[in-house]
């Protein structure tokens, strides 16, 4: 219960930090601007008005909560180190585990909110547009929640370890490569033309295409909820696995 | 005895990354803290002190020696909770307020949340912050900082309390707060071990002095003992000045060599806090 209590506690406070950093509603403000602004463009295109109007929303809603992600994760431990406030965890009687699962959760939890509240934002765009509630909307941002917790969990894995920048980088190269390459189908198909080693390493990379919202929604592939929860299964496995990588630099690095 | 601190043999080289330059911060350091006192690690900048407290509380990794905190690993978590620790900044998160960042540190520290929220207004009261309670940390002066890092400390109640540097960057007032609460939690039957480069602080509350040099424990004895002068004596009378010559004829009769005559000095820290508190 002890534990629960930390990770907990550790996930509200950086809920309230990164929140009261008033930096953070800026990112959370764009994709409404851009989604507003693009209902303008829709006016040219009669016939594919609302396949054009969501699929520049969820990519719009994707970007953002991808940079909000950059933004709370790259540095997190870094930071704690520089400020000096991983004193308040060493010194105190709190697992390592518990450190780096209440800092992921606490991420975590404001893009949740900041999904729900982009969403919410854009049902009620398509309703004023369209006089119609696009329920499945809310059904794509819960995809996408499940792609930002692998990539959270990643940045939270990468501040125990790279600087600011290169973890930066690091992810938003692998959110390119998910989405720009498709590159984990490219490789299921051509299996044979790859170096073993080469295969084996991008077996670890996270396979984004489970979340591709576009399937979905825009392209009409059916996604039911035992795919949802598939997909989140395997969002969990992977961001399970990167935290327990984290937890193990941490330990190594700060707390023996 | 009971020594709640023991350090056997600490050796601590920082290397650079780039040139491979070693730096010895801890040259086979051994100290042993008995229970109850306010022991002092004393040194110059840049002597050890810091990576001294880090080594007791198990935050960097040894080259080589042992550390015990009450018989036990500093890493095991039983420990752990029976220590509290007032780094040399006070580091706090900045967009917490007084009560927040108190209210998380006690969840760290597992103290029991039914108590918690009356014992936050207790420590901030003890501390002078109470008023302040809703302000976020990053309003606070570095004086306010100090003592929300002390109501930390106070907050936890451990056995065993280690404190760097607790009143730099301080005003008099300030800093004889801090000394007071310091004596105070002695009496409380809790062990302190601070680091200072200021004389006079350790001189005011410290029972037992190490003083270091270049990682190394160069003296470590009793602030009476290194203090005294074994080949001098000091009478402290009452002044009566009309009998003065007649004292000094008796020291004189009877062989004894009077090197100086004078009224016995108060401390400036002393004379000061009178006075403020005389004026106000």
């Amino acid at each position: 219960m002890d534990k629960i209590s930390q990770i907990c506690a550790i996930a509200v406070q950086t809920l309230k930090e990164d929140l009261r950093r008033k930096t953070i509603f800026i990112l959370f403000l764009f994709p409404p601007i851009l989604s507003y602004a693009a209902t303008v463009f829709t006016s040219f295109m009669p016939g594919s008005e609302k396949e054009f109007l969501t699929d520049i929303a969820l990519s719009s809603v994707s970007l953002f909560t991808l940079l909000m992600t950059a933004f709370m994760t790259s540095d997190l431990f870094l930071k704690e180190v520089d400020r000096g406030t991983l004193y308040f965890f060493t010194s105190n009687p709190v697992q390592v585990s518990a450190l780096i699962l209440g800092k992921w959760l606490g991420c975590f939890l404001i893009l949740i909110l900041a999904t729900l509240g982009m969403s919410i934002f854009m049902l009620i765009l398509f309703y004023l547009k369209f006089h119609f509630f696009y329920s499945d909307f809310l059904k794509a941002s819960l995809l996408l929640l499940g792609q930002m917790s692998i990539l959270t969990a990643m940045g939270v894995w990468g501040s125990t370890f790279l600087s600011k920048f290169t973890n930066l980088s690091s992810l938003l190269l692998i959110y390119t490569l998910g989405h720009l390459g498709d590159y984990a189908e490219y490789f299921k198909v051509h299996q044979d033309h790859g170096v073993g080693l080469f295969k084996w390493l991008l077996r670890w990379i996270p396979d984004f295409s489970k979340f591709e919202f576009r399937n979905w929604l825009i392209l009409g592939v059916h996604l039911n909820i035992l795919s949802l929860a598939k997909a989140y299964l395997y969002a969990f496995f992977f961001s399970g696995l990167l935290l327990f990588l984290g937890a193990c630099i941490l330990k190594k690095r700060f707390f023996r | 005895m009971d020594f709640i601190l023991e350090a056997q043999d600490l050796l601590k080289i920082y290397r650079s990354s780039w040139t491979r330059q070693k730096t010895t911060a801890l040259d086979h350091l051994s100290l042993k803290v008995e229970r109850g006192q306010i022991f002092g690690l004393l040194g110059p900048n840049g002597s050890g002190k810091t990576t001294a407290l880090k080594a007791f509380l198990g935050m960097i990794r040894l080259n080589h020696g042992e550390v015990k905190l009450m018989g036990e690993s500093p890493h095991q978590m039983s420990v752990k909770s029976k220590i509290g620790f007032l780094p040399e900044e006070s580091y706090l998160y900045k967009f917490l307020s007084a009560q927040e960042s108190l209210e998380f540190f006690g969840r760290l520290a597992k103290l029991d949340s039914k108590t918690l929220p009356h014992k936050i207004d207790t420590v901030l009261e003890k501390v002078g912050l109470l008023e302040s309670r809703k302000r976020l940390v990053k309003h606070f002066s570095k004086g306010m900082l100090r003592r929300l890092g002390l109501a930390f400390i106070l907050l936890k109640d451990p056995e065993l309390i280690f404190l760097d540097e607790p009143t730099v960057g301080l005003d008099p007032i300030g800093a004889f707060k801090i000394r007071q609460m310091m004596i105070d939690l002695k009496t409380q039957g809790k062990t302190i071990v601070m680091c200072s480069h200021l004389l006079g602080e350790i001189e005011n509350v410290c029972d037992k002095v190490a003083i270091l040099y270049q990682g190394k424990v160069l003296k470590e004895d009793t602030l009476e003992k290194i203090l005294s002068i074994p080949e001098k004596i000091q009478i402290i009378l009452q002044n009566q000045s009309q009998n003065m010559g007649s004292l000094q004829k008796l020291l004189k009769d009877s062989h004894i060599e009077i090197e100086s005559i004078g009224n016995p000095r108060k401390s400036l820290e002393k004379a000061f806090m009178e006075i403020i508190h005389l004026s106000s």
